[in-house]
């Protein structure tokens, strides 16, 4: 018997090593998300024997040629499980699997990479991505699930305080960040202020973001992408996802219209504080706050070739204090993608889509009504070609173009008896393109190094009155020597230049690889701001002849570790980033309604530098990250004239310079669908502007503030506890309910989120304000059906 | 429909608190705690504290430098700066000299009484310190400021603890449409205030020195640019806010002030940083910087303003009302011109 064996077995091996010296054969196919039926990308296929084997690309398509035989072929992906299929190849075969997302991912981090040794394999550095499904696990502030603020608790990411809106990533400013949704940007990611993300992360499938090594093919922003996906409807049947928390309720359904061809997904939330506001006497019940956001697709599958998808988003937001003033904004987007397969090694993705972000300010004061209106739209068109010759070579050539119109200030009366008198500021326009280009190669085992080349170029477009001032003189008003107007169309200004992004990865072993890479960007917008968090009424400023584009050039250089299995992986990432062309203010500028904007502005340098570590236990019952960054953000005012410098010339501190960051997330599988998740974060505070001196002027006492953000505010920490249960017994179930209670400061801290001085009786005292001063129960509830 | 319940008690309570915060942005402060951080004191600035106007009247300069100051109502002496030489120009060759106080420390006075502001003219300052450093301002023309149409009142009632009702009271005026205009105002204004009194005399029971005329001013620093409503009528602006403390007539002085767009600038900053609430959607703080700069080092610049303001002013009567009356709370002990800072018996003058 054993000898027959033996015998059939080498049989066997001659046949096929005979056969494979005559005849190959192809597999190909494509990988799918066995729910919502979207293609996955980075799927490892692995053939065994052999242990040959490849990836799939950004449409979920691999292919790798082999010798005439029997295998296994297995397919894994993170948050999914595997699948195995046995194939004879005889001939070129197709095999499409779908693979199910693995809801007991009570295994997993909340935060992971692609792959289980991604963080080692891979080329790419100083990227994040989310694990949505653990997502809802984090304990939030009123149980809000929110991708920004999880995005806080990773290393080189940070915020100015709890309730400011946006990110910053790597010592970058919150409007160096682009944030994409489905491709298309958004120019304020913000609910009330700041408290909330506008995105409802229930109709997201995936968040990225790239600290550094951006793809040639995204631009536009200093610091960093945060590119987030929404889901795509499923072919089989209508499904329901509801949700409830203390600020607002939510609801996810989709489906097919018909089968196999059409589905959607359609995504709403809405907010309920002014109920309970509401309920209190004047002034409190004279506030307002309200916000909803809405999220719409449509996908379309024309044939097994050709794909086509429509989105929309709107974000609406209002509030009024017990003052005369109310504040609204709303964005809207609008997204029509077509997805073309030309072959098994080339794809072509191609977008039209717009952006729009509308502010308002109400002035409701009697018979001084007034409606101030700010806006930016952004139109584009983008197209790119991905070629995957083999599994060793990955490419990608694209091109876009985008149309920028502002409106930077538009006021009108809003009453007929009102005295306000209508005032428009010049709107500004621009365009701005790009040509890019990128491949990846993997040299071998060791070496696999990414490089890309974007060329990017930008024009300011009249019609416009340009002033001119005079050249030794500050540029201040009453230096305007003449002004040159220019006619509509035409080229006011041009920028441009080229962003080259290199990757390089080398592979010390199975386990350990050290990456280096460079990144260079340009950024052709700025948010005007000059408080310390973004606020509502910042508006966005196009490149002209006064404001030159910003531009990072980005260093950094990382070592990956994974031990035991890619249980732990243990990362050491350190980066450096040399910035010019930032925008900064004045003394005492004037931002809101100022026709002559470049008279309120100064240039400013920047230089950011840190080191990112990070530890991460990606399997068992017990999950998480810890991590620590030290990190710095400094800034220096240049400018010729003494008497606009700012701290005598001298590099200090930028508003979001936290040194030290510390952060612990994890995660607990208790079982019997019970997890408990805890956070741990300690920062520096920021930097802050002290008082140092006071005077007496008008009668009254005055503090002085000489020098800027030489002071720090005390340091933050917090804990936050959450217990969240899962009601499904088995992971098919279709229809469960996820129950969050979160515990939000847990030992009701009273951080600072800002320090302030003010005189009272004469006598200068200070203050700490701080936004959450207790502990925030809050429950959530979540059922999908 | 029982656990809704339970989620619907957790969104109360944390309502409330949402609110709170959300109310922070406005003013409103949710967990506010003092805190002990000293000052951090700098080397000593120079700071200006002046006015000249189209009035005939002395102008008053103050001088003074940066440092700590305790509770106290006057610049404290080590802070004060004498023996300056000040001097104010115009632009048709004239000038003057200013004196200083002999009692009040740092304060400088014009003492040529035909020395008098005029609308069209433009107006320096130089100040040369002990030390010999010299400052000086641009030159900065009086520009012409329209009449005060109207001043209306209103009752307000507040409220608050230890706070009593008050009369507020509303500026109109008319812009003049050619140029660009800026204002400020200010106001000030006598009210009859009650405390228990004191005997008349020791040989009978009747009590004397209840009622007090007691004068107020008005912390506010209001500012206004005509850029929004150019050649409009400015109408009910909140000037004044006059206490409610017995029955009896208001009087009440208003005075408009026209700016330089600088002063306008500079004022705004002040008024800005005053009412800072610490939240981070205050802008950044920075030195309140004026118009006096040292002649050698143009980046040496003295905070405060040497302004130069024509002036309009208007008076109001407020008639009696015997239906609104103090709040009885806030009848102190005592003699009323000892109970009240600044209070008297005789009626004010000037007012109908």
């Amino acid at each position: 018997m054993k000898i027959v064996l033996k015998a059939s077995f080498i049989a066997c091996i001659i046949l096929i090593t005979t056969v494979s010296s005559f005849a190959r054969a192809k597999i190909e196919g494509t990988i799918l998300d066995a729910t919502t039926k979207k293609p996955i990308f980075g799927v490892n296929i692995v053939i065994s024997p052999g242990n040959r084997g490849t990836k799939t690309n950004e449409n979920g398509q691999y292919s790798i040629t082999l010798p005439f035989g029997e295998y296994f072929l297995t397919a894994t992906a993170v948050g999914y499980y595997k699948k195995t299929r046995l194939i004879k190849l005889t001939d070129d075969l197709v095999l499409d699997l779908e693979l199910a997302e693995e809801i007991k991912d009570f295994d997993e981090v909340i935060i992971k990479g692609r792959r289980e040794d991604a963080n080692v394999k891979d080329v790419e550095m100083g990227s994040i991505k989310l694990n949505m499904t653990n997502l809802r696990k984090i304990p939030v502030v009123f149980g809000e699930s929110d991708i920004i603020k999880a995005l806080t608790l990773q290393p080189g990411v940070t915020t100015v305080g709890e309730g400011a809106g946006g990110l910053n990533v790597r010592g970058g400013k919150v409007d160096q960040n682009l944030v994409t949704l489905d491709g298309v940007p958004l120019f304020n990611t913000s609910h009330l202020l700041g408290f909330f993300t506008s995105i409802n992360s229930d109709v997201v499938q995936d968040v990225t973001l790239y600290k550094g090594g951006v793809p040639a093919s995204s631009g536009g922003r200093l610091s960093a992408l945060l590119a987030m996906n929404t889901k795509v409807g499923n072919d089989e049947k209508v499904k329901y996802s509801v949700g409830m928390g203390t600020i607002s309720s939510r609801l996810v359904v989709d489906g097919p219209i018909i089968k196999n061809k059409l589905n959607f997904v359609l995504a709403g939330r809405i907010a309920y504080p002014n109920v309970a506001i509401k309920n209190f006497p004047p002034p409190i019940g004279d506030s307002r706050a309200f916000f909803y956001d809405f999220n719409g697709k449509l996908s379309y599958k024309y044939n097994d070739k050709n794909r086509f998808t429509l989105s929309g988003y709107r974000s609406f937001d209002d509030f009024k204090f017990p003052e005369d003033t109310a504040y609204s904004w709303n964005m809207t987007q609008a997204n029509l993608q077509w997805n073309r397969v030309i072959s098994n090694k080339l794809s072509l993705n191609t977008a039209v889509f717009m952006s729009n972000y509308d502010f308002d300010v109400i002035g409701l004061k009697a018979e001084n009504e007034f409606l101030l209106n700010s806006a930016i739209s952004h139109k584009e068109a983008k197209t790119a070609l991905f070629y995957t010759p083999n599994v060793k070579i990955k490419g990608e050539f694209g091109a876009n173009i985008i149309r920028y119109d502002v409106s930077p200030s538009d006021q009108k009366p809003n009453a007929s008896n009102s005295n306000i008198i209508y005032e428009k500021l010049a709107t500004e326009k621009a365009n701005e393109g790009a040509v890019f280009a990128s491949g990846e190669y993997i040299f071998n085992e060791i070496i696999t190094l990414s490089a890309g080349i974007r060329y990017s170029f930008y024009q300011n477009l009249g019609p416009k009155t340009v002033y001119n001032y005079g050249s030794d003189q500050p540029r201040l008003p009453e230096n305007i020597t003449d002004s040159t107007l220019f006619a509509s169309n035409k080229v006011i200004k041009s920028y441009g230049g080229l962003e080259p992004r290199i990757s390089l990865k080398i592979g010390l072993g199975e386990q350990t690889s050290i990456k280096f890479s460079y990144n260079k960007m340009r950024q052709y917008l700025n948010l005007i701001s000059n408080t310390t968090a973004i606020s509502p009424i910042d508006y966005w400023k196009l490149a002209d002849t006064y404001i030159p584009p910003q531009i990072a050039d980005q260093y950094s250089m990382g070592i990956f570790r994974n031990s035991t299995d890619n249980i732990y992986e243990f990362a050491v990432e350190g980066y450096f980033k040399d910035l010019t062309d930032l925008v900064d203010y004045k003394k005492g500028a004037r931002l809101s309604k100022n026709p002559l904007l470049e008279t309120a502005l100064l240039a400013a340098i920047g230089r950011a530098y840190g080191l990112e570590t990070s530890i991460k236990k990606n399997k068992g019952d017990f999950t998480g990250i810890i991590s620590y960054t030290y990190s710095r953000s400094l800034t220096k005012i240049v400018t010729p004239f003494p008497i606009e410098a700012v701290n005598g010339g001298r590099w200090f501190p930028a508003n979001y310079d936290r040194p030290h960051n510390f952060t612990a997330s994890v995660l607990h599988n208790l079982g019997y669908g019970f997890n408990l998740s805890g956070n741990f974060v300690y920062t520096s505070g920021r930097p802050a502007t002290y008082p140092d001196g006071s005077y007496r002027f008008n009668g009254l006492p005055v503090i002085n503030y000489s020098r800027r953000n030489i002071d720090r505010i005390p340091d933050y920490h917090r804990m936050d506890l959450s217990l969240s249960f899962d009601t499904r017994k088995v992971k098919e179930q279709k229809k469960y309910s996820i129950w969050v209670l979160s515990f939000y400061n847990l030992y009701a801290r009273k951080n600072p989120y800002s320090i302030y001085f003010t005189s009272y009786n004469r006598i200068t005292r200070s203050y700490r304000l701080s936004v959450f001063g207790s502990i925030i129960p809050s429950l959530t509830f979540n059922k999908n059906f | 429909m029982r656990q809704l319940k339970i989620n619907y008690l957790f969104m109360k309570k944390n309502t409330v608190k949402f609110l709170l915060l959300m109310l922070l942005s406005g003013g409103l402060v949710s967990c506010i705690d003092e805190i002990e951080l000293p000052i951090r004191v700098e080397k000593p600035k120079l700071v200006i504290d002046g006015l000249i106007t189209n009035e005939n009247t002395q102008y008053v300069v103050k001088l003074s430098f940066t440092g700590k100051y305790q509770n106290s109502l006057a610049t404290p002496a080590n802070l004060a700066l004498n023996g300056a030489k000040v001097t104010i120009k115009d632009d048709r060759g004239r000038k003057t000299d200013l004196k200083q106080d002999v009692l009040e420390l740092g304060t400088y006075r014009t003492i040529d009484p035909s020395f008098v502001g005029t609308i069209g003219y433009s107006y320096k300052l130089e100040v040369t310190l002990p030390s010999g450093d010299k400052y000086s301002t641009k030159p900065e023309r009086m520009n012409e400021v329209a009449p005060i149409l109207n001043l209306s009142y209103e009752f307000k009632n507040i409220v608050a603890n230890n706070q009593t009702d008050a009369y507020q009271v509303f500026l109109d005026t008319k812009d003049p449409g050619e140029q660009q205009n800026f204002y400020r105002w200010s106001a000030y204004g006598y009210s009859r205030w009650e405390s228990t009194g004191a005997l008349c005399s020791a040989f009978g029971p009747t009590i004397c020195y209840q009622f007090c005329w007691v004068p107020t001013d008005y912390p506010q620093v209001l500012l206004y640019s005509d850029a929004s409503i150019n050649g409009n009528f400015i109408k009910k602006v909140p000037v004044f806010l006059s206490p409610i403390r017995a029955i009896g007539n208001h009087f009440i002085e208003v005075t408009q002030y026209s700016l330089s767009k600088d002063a306008y600038t500079f004022w705004s900053l002040y008024e800005e940083q005053r009412k800072r609430v610490g939240t981070i959607f205050d802008p950044q703080p920075a030195p309140i910087e004026g118009n006096l700069v040292n002649e050698t080092d143009p980046t040496d610049i003295a905070l405060g303003y040497f302004s130069v303001s024509s002036i309009s002013k208007k008076k109001l009567t407020i008639p009696i009302d015997v239906s609104v009356t103090g709040n009885p709370d806030l009848i102190p002990l005592g003699d009323c011109r000892r109970a009240f800072t600044n209070g008297t018996l005789d009626r004010p003058s000037g007012w109908e």
